[in-house]
């Protein structure tokens, strides 16, 4: 499967950041891809500033837009310490120079620059049951090709989540993400998300979900293959505009009131219309799914 | 609010009520009752009822934190609080909040819910019992910036933090804070403070030192004021003052050869200084300490 995705193979290398206390616990290789020692990179050590500072602006590039930058000590407190990034890089000297400027490569650095990057942190939940986390959070999958079409070869951000999905140990997967995010679609590739909120004011954007998926339902062939309509999710019985707040509100209400949703689809584009297919579990099947 | 022991302000216990910010998924892992004291109001932040209470939270940050240029933006208070871990504080009902207090709050009309005045939020790391703390925010100082200076909150940080940490369940902590941060005198009132980074690039301010302790209930007890517990003084080898950076380069790059250091005790201050005292300890194995490689 990962034949598709040659182009990223023979241009980017993996890397890590995880504090010398939860690396060693890292596998070296995801699907056949060994991680370089010396791509691991301990956020508590000096000589890694410069790779740190490159994140941060790719962050910024990426989140910037929608206002929600990640100041560099939520990095540090939020991320890189209780947590760990996976992403991939391209060394500088195969950047072409409109990408070193881009990225504001300092003049002379000769390392690794990120083009894409998962977050992951664990979560309470995932004590329940032993000493080490099982549900983590994924508050954070980006790639530069999302800001800046043709830097790095298509397929980027797919192929990290399916990468950074095996590096940690990860069974129950939550994750938060915008409604009208582009990489809803790449979240959805991974099987039928449980919606955990629709409408979510307790967010700088209220129209912000948050979604569960166990992954031991989760096909990551089926992820980096891609298709329109994933192996296991139910047909939709129900279709959400993101753009419809008083919808979303409804579809919380519906949530809160105990009803399990999934979103079962990519998002369809009408246009300027959108609309994501639900799957309301247990409700009556639509009449011409009978 | 009663607590089994002794506090620094006991007026707090009487005046405030507890509450936790928790996810339905992450409740059943936390003690709402730390030490007994009262079960806290739980919020669920994955409701639309508390949308107001959140709010008011993420106005008690910007009270706390917005003069230092770090106030927390609501994503990451839900990204990195309420749904991977939890936030504890003490909290008014909005009924008996003072009135200017209810302006810079700016607790909306017809609100009777809690009122929040102080919050501890930290995040389970990658082992069971180890915790990230990220913010603690009290409403005293900006209370008292405002005119209520008949106020008493003297003691709610320490107070927050010592309840937070036995609500989540911590055996061991980790924080970031700045070398000239008022925060850290509640930090080392819970013990000498291992030294995992001196001066940190990772974080926005470099001058920025990584620490953490064993939570023991001696250590809790002792944070909150429990005049029956003492804990262990250590002499300090050196003083580090506050605005240094060589210092924090040098003493940084002592650590990542292997050097262990711990902070033993309060900072000092004098003529504009403040100098942070530093020990030296034997090192205790290859890592910085539990939960970052033993």
């Amino acid at each position: 499967m990962l034949n598709n995705y040659a182009p990223i193979l023979d241009s980017c290398e993996p890397f890590v950041i995880a504090h010398r206390g939860f690396s060693p616990s890292l596998p070296k290789q995801l699907r056949g891809m060994s991680i370089p020692d010396a791509n691991v990179i301990d956020p508590q050590l000096r000589e890694h500033a410069d790779f740190l500072g490159l994140l941060r602006h790719l962050d910024t590039l990426c989140f910037g837009p929608n206002g929600m930058p990640m100041p560099s000590w939520v990095f540090y407190d939020c991320a890189v310490m209780p947590g760990g990034f996976f992403g991939l890089a391209i060394r500088a000297a195969r950047l072409e120079p409109w990408c070193l400027e881009a990225m504001q490569v300092p003049a002379g650095y000769t390392g690794l620059v990120p083009v894409s990057q998962l977050i992951a942190i664990p979560m309470l939940a995932g004590f329940a049951a032993s000493a080490t986390p099982d549900t983590w959070l994924v508050y954070s999958l980006e790639s530069i090709n999302q800001v800046s079409p043709g830097f790095a070869p298509a397929g980027l951000q797919k192929l990290t989540l399916a990468l950074g999905l095996q590096l940690f140990p990860i069974r129950t997967l939550y994750g938060t993400t915008q409604w009208r995010a582009h990489k809803l679609a790449t979240y959805v590739d991974l099987g039928p998300l449980e919606l955990v909120t629709a409408y979510t004011p307790a967010h700088s954007l209220p129209r912000t979900l948050s979604f569960r998926i166990d992954l031991q339902d989760v096909h990551l062939e089926t992820l980096l293959a891609g298709p329109n309509v994933h192996a296991i999710a139910q047909a939709p019985n129900g279709w959400i505009d993101p753009d419809d707040a008083d919808a979303l509100m409804a579809l919380q209400a519906e949530i809160e009131a105990g009803a399990c949703i999934q979103l079962v689809g990519r998002p369809q584009y009408y246009g300027a219309q959108i609309r994501i297919p639900i799957h309301r579990v247990g409700a009556p099947k639509p009449l011409e799914a009978r | 609010m009663q607590l089994p022991f002794a506090v620094r302000n006991p007026s707090l216990l009487t005046q405030l009520t507890p509450y936790v910010v928790a996810a339905p998924f992450n409740r059943p892992l936390l003690d709402v009752s730390p030490f007994g004291a009262s079960p806290a109001t739980v919020i669920d932040p994955t409701k639309l009822e508390s949308a107001s209470f959140l709010d008011l939270l993420h106005r008690l940050d910007g009270l706390t934190f917005g003069p230092e240029g770090m106030p927390m933006p609501k994503w990451v208070f839900y990204d990195c609080a309420e749904i991977p871990g939890a936030i504890y504080g003490l909290a008014c009902p909005a009924e008996r909040l003072w009135p200017v207090a209810r302006e810079l709050f700016q607790v909306p009309d017809g609100y009777a819910g809690l009122v929040p005045l102080s919050m501890y939020i930290a995040l389970p790391m990658q082992t069971r019992g180890v915790w990230f703390g990220h913010n603690l925010a009290s409403a005293g100082p900006a209370l008292r910036t405002a005119g209520l200076l008949d106020v008493d909150l003297r003691g709610l940080g320490a107070l927050t933090k010592g309840l937070a940490l036995r609500c989540f369940g911590a055996r061991t902590f980790w924080g970031a804070t700045q070398w000239l941060s008022k925060a850290l005198f509640i930090h080392v009132k819970f013990g000498p403070l291992r030294l995992a980074t001196a001066w940190t690039p990772a974080h926005s301010e470099h001058e920025t030192l990584t620490y953490g302790f064993d939570v023991t209930d001696a250590s809790l007890r002792a944070s909150m004021g429990d005049p029956t517990v003492t804990l262990p003084k250590i002499d300090p080898d050196f003083w580090l003052e506050g605005h240094d950076t060589t210092a924090m380069r040098d003493l940084q790059d002592r650590i990542e050869a292997g050097e262990r250091f711990v902070i033993p005790g309060a900072p000092r201050h004098s003529q504009g200084a403040v100098h942070v005292p530093i020990t030296q300890v034997p090192a205790w194995g290859p890592g910085l300490g539990h939960g970052l490689g033993g």
